[in-house]
C-alpha cells in the first residue's frame, strides 16, 4: 500500500501547458512516412508476366489478372496492404511504399497494361509471352522438384517410368519450375 | 519447461464423471471447442491446471444431445451457447441459455456445412 | 422494497473501446443482476479458413483484433508449425518474442489510457497515449505498419532487423520507461484513483480459478499463472517471473498492469542482448495434417489457438478461445452489488477486446 499523494499529476499538467503539441499540424504540414510503412502497391508493368500467382494469393481477392488482355487491376479499396502479393510475384515487379491510397467518395479499382502484346498462335486465346517450359530429356534427371514448385499443377513427372508432361492449358508461364530446376534442364520457350 | 498436452478421447457416459474429477483436482476452464466431421462433431473441452493441459475429446453424432457442464464450472456458459449457435450442437442444461441469440447471425448453425 | 429497473448499457458507449451489451438490473443505484450480450462484430472469421490457403490465413488471423493483431498471428503460426513439424530458426523466434513484448507495452499503455478516460482523468489519458505513439513509430519503422505488422509467416518472419534498428529500439525504450514515470506515479499514489480503484470488484483466488479468470485478472489475486513461463519462442532463454498481487481488486489489477509494462521492457533489453544472428524463416512444403492446442500468453491473458489439419491447404478447424471470452463470467459476477457510476470501471478491468471474442 502506497502513501496516497493529493497532485502528482500537477508538474507533468504544468510541462504541457507550456510546451508545443506532440502532433503535426497535418495537411498544413506534410506527413513524413518511414521506409518500410506498407501504404499501397506497385507495380512495374514492364517485368509482369500476368502468372497469376499475385492475385491467387491476396486474402481479400482485390486483385485480378487478365492473360488475354496482358492487364492487372488492383481494387485499391479492398487492398488490405498486407504484402502477400509482393512476397510471391516471381518477377519481383510488385513493390510496397510508403503513402496512403487517396480516399474518395467511391470504390475504384485501377488497371494497368503490359506494354508487350500477348502473342496468339494456332488461334488458341490466352497464350503469353513466357511461353512454355521445354525440357531437355537428356539432362533431365526426374527428381519431380519443377512439378511440386508448379502454381498451377501443370507439370506430372514419374520417376519411374522416367516421363516428363506438361499441360500446357494450365500453365501460366510463370517461370517457377526452369528456376527451380537442379540440373537446369527447363528452357521458357516461346511456342 | 516441460508442460503436458495430452488429448484424451472419452465417452459419452464417462464425460461427466470425469469433469467432476478435474473440478475437485482444482483444474479450471481452458476452451470448449466444435470441430464438424462427417455425420457429427468432435467436442474438445480443454482443462489447465497449474501449466499442464488436458483435453477431453468427445466424438458424437448430430442428433445427440451432450449436456452443459456449467452445473459445474458455471463460466463455461459463453463457449457452450457459441457452440450450439453455430455449429447446431445440442446442448441441455445450459445455466444461461440464449436460445441460438448470443451472436446476431442471420443464418442458424452457418458452421454447420463446409464451404 | 426497491424497484428494479434495467438499464441497458452499450453497444455504444463513450467509455467501451469495443461494443458490448450489457443489461443492468438495478435498485435504485446498485447493480443486482448484469445480464452480457456480444455479437455485434460477429464475422464468421473462423469459417474464413476452409476457403483460405492455410499460409495466406495468417493474414486473417491477425486481423481478428488490433490490439492483440501480433499474438494471435503468431500463435496460429506456432500452431500450424507444431503441427508440420517445421523448427523456427532461432533468430525468428527472438524476433517474434521482442515485438510481443513490444505489442504488450503498446496493450498495456493503451489500456492504462482507457481506465484514466473512464475515471475521467483526461489528462492522463492524453499523456498516456502519447506514450503510445512513440511505441507505434517504432512499429511502424520495423515492420511497416502501426496495428498490424504482417510479419509473421509459417515457418518464420518476414521482416529482419538491422543492429541500427535494435539499438534505436533500446533508446526509445529508455525513453518510454523515463516518461513512465510520472504516469506510473499518477496511478498508484493519486488520492482520486486510489479512491476510486481499491476494493472495487474484489475476486478471490478460487473465485478467479473456479470463474475461469486468465492473465493479469487471475495474476491480481494472487495466483501464480504466466504462459510465457512454457517457454515458447524465446522466453525460455529469458529470465521472467510472473508478477503477482495478493489484493484481487481494480487497484491491485492496475499494479500488476504497470509492473508488467516494466517487465517488458526489461524482457526487450534481455532478447536484444542475446539475439543470435542467422535466417530469419525456413521453407514450407506441404500441408498440415494433424491437430494441436497451442497458448500463448497474450496481453490480456492466455489464448488457446487450436488448429486442425486434413491434408489438405485448407485446414478443417482454426479455433481461438481469446483472453476476454474467458473473463466475461468473472466480470458479470463482479458487477452484481456494485454501483451504477462503477460499471464502467469494472468493465475495463478485465481489458476487454470485444472483437477477439467475436471473431
Amino acid at each position: 500500500m502506497s502513501k496516497s499523494k493529493l497532485f502528482p499529476f500537477m508538474p507533468t499538467a504544468l510541462k504541457n501547458l507550456f510546451s508545443k503539441p506532440a502532433t503535426t499540424a497535418y495537411p498544413f504540414e506534410p506527413a513524413t512516412y518511414p521506409e518500410r510503412m506498407r501504404g499501397h502497391v506497385e507495380i512495374e508493368i514492364e517485368k509482369c508476366i500476368s502468372c497469376g500467382l499475385c492475385a491467387r494469393s491476396c486474402p481479400p481477392t482485390a486483385l485480378t489478372v487478365d492473360r488475354a488482355a496482358g492487364t492487372w487491376t488492383i481494387n485499391r479499396f479492398d487492398c488490405v496492404q498486407c504484402g502477400s502479393c509482393v512476397n510471391v510475384c516471381p518477377k519481383k515487379c510488385l513493390h510496397i511504399v510508403p503513402g496512403y491510397a487517396t480516399p474518395g467518395p467511391q470504390k475504384k479499382s485501377e488497371t494497368f497494361t503490359r506494354p508487350t502484346p500477348p502473342s496468339k498462335a494456332d488461334g488458341k486465346v490466352g497464350l503469353q509471352t513466357g511461353g512454355h517450359p521445354v525440357n531437355d530429356h537428356d539432362k533431365c534427371v526426374y527428381c519431380t522438384l519443377c512439378a511440386r514448385k508448379c502454381p498451377q499443377g501443370a507439370i506430372t513427372v514419374d520417376r519411374a517410368a522416367k516421363t516428363w508432361t506438361l499441360d500446357k492449358e494450365a500453365c501460366v508461364s510463370c517461370g517457377l519450375c526452369a528456376s527451380s530446376c537442379p540440373k537446369k534442364c527447363l528452357t521458357m520457350k516461346e511456342d | 519447461m516441460e508442460c503436458k498436452n495430452e488429448i484424451r478421447p472419452i465417452d459419452l457416459e464417462q464425460f461427466l464423471p470425469e469433469v467432476i474429477r478435474f473440478r475437485q483436482s482444482g483444474w479450471r476452464m481452458g476452451q470448449i471447442c466444435a470441430v464438424r466431421t462427417p455425420g457429427g462433431y468432435e467436442l474438445s473441452y480443454t482443462f489447465v491446471k497449474d501449466y499442464d493441459i488436458c483435453t477431453l475429446r468427445l466424438s458424437i453424432g448430430e442428433e445427440t444431445v451432450v449436456s452443459s457442464i456449467t452445473p459445474i464450472y458455471p463460466c463455461a456458459f459463453i463457449q457452450e451457447n457459441e457452440m450450439a449457435e453455430l455449429f447446431g450442437v445440442r446442448v441441455e442444461n445450459l445455466s444461461h441459455d440464449y436460445h441460438h441469440r448470443l451472436y446476431r447471425i442471420e443464418r442458424d448453425t452457418p458452421f454447420k456445412e463446409k464451404g | 422494497m426497491a424497484e428494479r429497473s434495467v438499464i441497458p448499457f452499450g453497444p455504444q458507449h463513450p467509455v467501451l473501446p469495443e461494443p458490448v451489451h450489457l443489461d443492468l438490473v438495478c435498485e435504485d443505484e446498485t447493480v443486482v443482476e448484469a445480464v452480457p450480450s456480444i455479437g455485434f462484430v460477429h464475422r464468421g472469421l473462423e469459417k474464413l479458413v476452409e476457403q483460405k490457403d492455410f499460409k495466406q490465413y495468417v493474414y486473417i488471423a491477425e486481423r481478428v483484433c488490433g490490439i492483440c493483431s501480433f499474438g494471435h498471428g503468431m500463435g496460429y503460426c506456432q500452431a500450424v508449425e507444431h503441427v508440420m513439424n517445421i523448427e523456427v530458426p532461432p533468430r525468428a523466434n527472438y524476433l517474434r518474442t521482442i515485438w510481443m513484448e513490444m505489442s504488450r507495452v503498446h496493450s498495456h499503455l493503451l489500456w492504462l489510457g482507457l481506465l484514466a478516460d473512464a475515471l475521467g482523468f483526461e489528462s492522463l489519458f492524453m499523456q498516456s497515449w502519447r506514450l503510445r505513439e512513440k511505441i507505434l513509430d517504432q512499429f511502424d519503422e520495423m515492420t511497416g505498419g502501426r496495428v498490424i505488422f504482417s510479419v509473421n509467416c509459417i515457418g518464420g518472419v518476414l521482416k529482419d532487423l538491422s543492429d541500427e534498428q535494435l539499438k534505436t529500439l533500446l533508446k526509445v525504450i529508455d525513453e518510454i520507461e523515463a516518461e513512465l514515470k510520472p504516469i506510473l506515479r499518477t496511478f498508484l499514489q493519486d488520492y482520486t484513483v486510489a479512491s476510486r480503484l481499491r476494493g472495487l470488484g474484489v475476486l478471490s483466488p478460487d473465485d478467479a480459478i473456479a470463474q475461469g479468470a486468465v492473465g493479469p485478472m487471475l495474476r491480481a489475486s494472487g495466483v501464480s499463472y504466466d504462459a510465457r513461463m512454457t517457454g515458447y519462442a524465446a522466453y525460455g532463454d529469458l529470465e521472467m517471473e510472473p508478477i503477482i498481487s495478493k489484493d484481487g481488486d481494480s487497484y491491485a489489477r492496475c499494479e500488476v498492469r504497470l509492473k508488467e509494462l516494466l517487465q517488458s521492457f526489461d524482457l526487450i533489453r534481455q532478447a536484444v542482448a542475446k539475439i543470435p544472428a542467422g535466417p530469419i524463416a525456413v521453407p514450407v512444403k506441404g500441408n498440415p495434417n494433424g491437430e494441436y492446442f497451442n497458448r500463448i500468453e497474450q496481453p490480456r491473458g492466455e489464448a488457446f489457438y487450436y488448429v486442425k489439419g486434413n491434408g489438405t491447404k485448407f485446414l478443417d478447424r482454426f479455433r481461438l478461445r481469446t483472453p476476454t471470452t474467458s473473463n466475461i463470467p468473472p466480470m458479470v459476477s463482479m458487477l452484481k452489488g456494485c454501483q451504477l457510476a462503477d460499471v464502467p470501471l469494472l468493465i475495463l478491468t478485465i481489458d476487454p477486446c470485444i472483437s477477439c471474442t467475436e471473431r
